[in-house]
């Protein structure tokens, strides 16, 4: 069995990969149906699924970004969460419609987010540095100007994003998270400008000596990257009925965690929306299988360490065993 | 015989890089690695130099076995290396990058404390001896020239006191003037009883210093001449596969 | 001689960094002169020597954080290996142990997490930033485990005037403080180790062909990090005798910006110890000077933030006047 894994291996690495985590996932889903009998329910997916849509945009976001290689990372996306929700609730505290004011959220997202691109790649900035402290700027903006305060006034029917069901599925997951991973994974995998983004994270020497604009399909991710957080941020607000300043604390180390755990590499190159998406899906069976259990929080973190610490030595350590066996 | 590989093989995956290669060096003497890109000079001097591990063969260094797992290991044989790269420190200065791992040591109740100006007095020395002028030894070795840098990854290797020294293409972005530098090197290691391997692409620097040519293509050692019994046609010949040869001479 | 870093051709005796640690030290008089106007309070030596205390966790984790950072990596996990190494101190206290068991016992907590982590990048090829982070989910995966919510109160304070006694007139932190550094710099800047830090964080494939151990380095400073927040969780608990769940966690991101701000290059092969303790002073008496003021202390991050973006931007156009690629 190990044989024929490491054919597929040598061929198409992010096939395996993503083999690897199919398989990974169903272990999860054993292991948790073992550890508890609520698990393996019908009412158990609609519950797991919604928690993927904020986590799994972030982790889109940051898997485009880490695509494009430089080498590429948004440490800030968890504060752009939280600086989204402290906009949106202050428009509408200001007497302005729901509407409007998740659009301007989302333009202030994507504000964030030019700000980032233009800071790793027009002023050259390592991505590492810029978005941390970008993030510690957008942070302290949403706690300081608030004082840590949250807003909760927001017109019922808001609810029904974040809250609601169709089809019993969770609308977040249908009609959000579903459809733009469709349309990411499309644009990457089949249009001219996803074949782009590869190369920029393959090469981007050579990328640029062909005459692609590095600098600005890089920027546009990390815009990219700054609109789903907003939209991360939207769903948040409208599952908690609340805004919090707070919103988005931690959140970045996850969407970076689901980034490298679905396979994309660190410094860019090779990765994709289908391994993103498995892992989110690997996180939160975890996550919802040993809350269920009643096994604490501690247990998630440290499974999540080691598979996030696992999934990329064991990368390296292939490739090593293959160079000195072969 | 100074240092011989016997049956060496490499593999990268598929690519067999190093096809059975029989190289040896005499004490003394200058021995030329010529082939076209691609021939396995490169690698065979990086499995000389311990950056390369070899899958098959045996490597001798003075009559006794030696098995190199590391480059510090090919360093503390006698075996001091120049790479094409260089492989200096850019942000630190020529004093440093010449003592890169071998600092001169002066140990304080145990502690082994850096000799700056130990090494200072020996960085001036060397630099004198190879005739090469860096104005400030304090400057960082990336704002230098190419013939400066080239003058102290050699004065590095010179440090050594080693026993054999392999050049990667050292005259390869010099002028006019330090190519001649570096050739009147190669021929002082010579007579100082040292041995030195030199890979290059410019033929007739190859004929001004070396004793012996190794021809190498496609990862196999096809040819070993005498520099004084061959012609420059004779070796390009070689290289290109123009005269095909049977085996190893 | 010179005492802090390696000097450029035409300037004989000036580091690199002299120039940011210059900015740095006005910067901090000039908003230290501030804050002594807006509040009658800050410029008196209790409120000093407090926020000296406060800070003693912060400046000896930089001076690891420096250290690792010159050589090219990073380690996002120290507040997790600052609060498991005081969770195991904590225990050992309970657990009757005297202070000159319980001391030896705490730093080889943390010089061992430290080695994990330098084990995860050497030998196993994991990136520093996926490793640590995944190391920090596995350590406060292990805190959680070990104490619950709860906290370990009622420790003894045996070991409290190092950090708030005095000898003299001079505060017992500021001699520990001065001590850590004291030594980092010799480590650094005196020993053969210290000048294979600084190879390896130049270019890694140089030094690692000339022959220097690289794997070994790259272990061994790791694991002064670990030894130093080791260090930092014993006096922590000596100074609030006790041990409570949500400590340490954002004093990686602190040092890591305390760190860049004092000079440091995120890319490794330059730094200056120096500029960050000047990095660490400004951060903390922000901190302190904003809350003296009547602002929010909230507000201490979106400056830091926005200061370590200015800095980064002067560095990046500095880079890019002198043509060096950035």
């Amino acid at each position: 069995m190990i044989a024929p894994f490491s054919r597929i291996a040598a061929s198409d690495p992010l096939r395996a990969r993503l083999i690897l985590l199919a398989g990974l996932w169903i272990v999860a889903i054993i292991a948790m149906s073992l550890l508890s009998p609520y698990f393996l329910r019908a009412s158990t997916v609609p519950y797991l699924l919604q928690y993927v849509p904020v986590l799994g945009l972030l982790g889109l976001g940051q898997t485009l970004v880490v695509l494009a290689g430089g080498p590429g990372i948004d440490l800030s996306v968890g504060a752009i969460v939280s600086l989204v929700s402290v906009v949106v609730g202050a428009l509408l505290a200001a007497g302005l419609n729901i509407w409007m004011a998740c659009g301007a959220g989302l333009v202030a997202g994507a504000l964030f987010g030019l700000i980032n691109g233009v800071l790793v790649n027009y002023l050259g900035i390592p991505s590492l540095m810029a978005t941390l402290a970008t993030m510690f700027a957008y942070g302290g903006l949403a706690l300081a100007t608030t004082n840590g305060q949250p807003f909760s006034n927001f017109p019922a029917q808001f609810a029904w994003l974040g809250q609601g069901q169709t089809f019993g599925l969770p609308n977040a997951f249908l009609f959000v998270l579903l459809p733009i991973a469709t349309i990411l994974h499309v644009m990457l995998t089949r249009t001219v400008t996803g074949r782009h983004i590869i190369a920029c994270g393959n090469d981007d020497r050579a990328a640029h000596l062909s005459g692609l604009d590095v600098a600005r399909i890089r920027t546009g991710l990390y815009v990219l990257s700054g609109v789903l957080a907003a939209i991360g941020a939207i769903i948040a607000m409208s599952w908690f009925m609340a805004a919090r300043p707070d919103a988005g604390k931690g959140m970045e180390l996850l969407a970076v965690t689901i980034a490298v755990l679905g396979g994309t590499h660190i410094f860019g190159g090779t990765g994709g929306v289908p391994g993103a998406i498995v892992a989110i899906l690997i996180v939160t069976t975890l996550q919802i299988g040993l809350q269920l259990a009643n096994i604490s929080a501690a247990w998630q973190l440290g499974v999540i360490g080691i598979l996030l610490i696992g999934s990329v030595a064991s990368i390296g350590g292939f490739k090593l065993r293959w160079r000195t066996s072969s | 015989m100074v240092f011989r590989m016997t049956g060496i093989v490499k593999r990268f995956g598929g690519l067999i890089a190093l096809d059975h290669v029989d190289f040896s060096v005499e004490p003394g003497e200058v021995m030329a690695l010529v082939g076209d890109n691609g021939a396995g000079k490169s690698t065979l001097i990086k499995t000389m130099s311990g950056a390369h591990v070899p899958d098959e063969g045996m490597m001798e260094m003075e009559g006794k076995q030696v098995h190199f797992r590391s480059p510090q290991d090919a360093w503390s044989s006698g075996i001091a290396t120049i790479y094409q790269e260089l492989a200096l420190a850019g942000k630190m200065n020529v004093v440093d990058n010449i003592f890169l791992g071998r600092e001169i040591r002066k140990p304080v109740l145990g502690i082994p404390f850096v000799d700056f100006a130990a090494m200072r007095k020996r960085t001036n020395e060397l630099l004198r001896q190879l005739d090469v002028h860096i104005p400030n030894i304090d400057s960082w070795v990336e704002s230098m020239s190419g013939g400066q840098r080239q003058g102290v990854a050699i004065a590095r290797a010179l440090n050594m006191d080693a026993r054999l020294i392999i050049m990667d293409e050292p005259t390869a972005a010099l002028a006019v003037a330090e190519v001649k530098k570096v050739l009147d090197f190669i021929k002082r290691l010579r007579s100082s009883g040292k041995s030195v391997v030199l890979i290059s692409h410019n033929i007739q620097d190859v004929f001004e210093v070396s004793d012996r040519i190794s021809v190498m293509r496609h990862g196999r050692c096809i040819a070993v001449r005498e520099t004084k019994k061959t012609t420059p046609q004779e070796i390009i010949g070689l290289i290109t596969g123009a005269y095909e040869v049977p085996a190893a001479a | 001689m010179t005492t802090l870093t390696d000097p450029r051709p035409g300037f004989r005796f000036v580091s690199p960094t002299a120039s940011r640690e210059i900015a740095l030290t006005l910067t901090i008089i000039v908003v230290g002169a501030l804050f002594s106007f807006a509040s009658p309070h800050f410029l008196t030596v209790n409120n000093l020597v407090q926020t000296l205390r406060a800070g003693l966790e912060l400046a000896i984790v930089s001076g690891g954080m420096t250290l690792v950072i010159i050589m090219g990596g990073i380690d996002v996990s120290v507040g997790g290996i600052l609060a498991v190494s005081a969770i195991v101190i904590g225990k050992a206290y309970q657990a009757g142990l005297p202070v000159f068991a319980v001391a030896p016992i705490g730093l080889l907590t943390g010089t061992i997490l430290g080695s994990f982590n330098g084990f995860l990048t050497a030998k196993l090829k994991v990136p520093p930033i996926v490793a640590t982070l995944g190391s920090m989910y596995v350590f406060s995966a292990i805190m959680f485990l070990v104490i619950g919510g709860a906290w370990i109160a009622g420790l003894p304070g045996t070991l409290s005037p190092l950090v708030n006694g005095a000898v003299g007139y001079v505060p017992a932190s500021a001699i520990v403080i001065l001590a850590v550094y004291l030594s980092c710099w010799i480590i650094l800047r005196r020993l053969p180790f210290g000048r294979h830090i600084y190879a390896i964080g130049c270019n890694e494939q140089s030094a690692r062909l000339v022959g220097i151990n690289v794997d070994r380095t790259k272990i061994i400073t790791y694991a002064i990090l670990g030894f130093l927040a080791g260090l930092a969780a014993l006096l922590y608990v000596a100074r609030m005798r006790n041990v409570e769940i949500n400590m340490g966690t954002s004093i990686a991101f602190e040092a890591i910006a305390a760190t860049i701000l004092g000079g440091t290059s995120i890319r490794g092969g330059i730094g200056s110890l120096l500029g960050t303790l000047l990095g660490v002073v400004f951060i903390r008496i922000m901190q302190n000077g904003l809350v003296l003021v009547g602002i929010s202390s909230l507000w201490e991050t979106v400056i830091i933030g926005g200061l370590l973006i200015v800095v980064l931007t002067a560095e990046a156009l500095a880079n890019r006047r002198k043509g060096r690629p950035s």
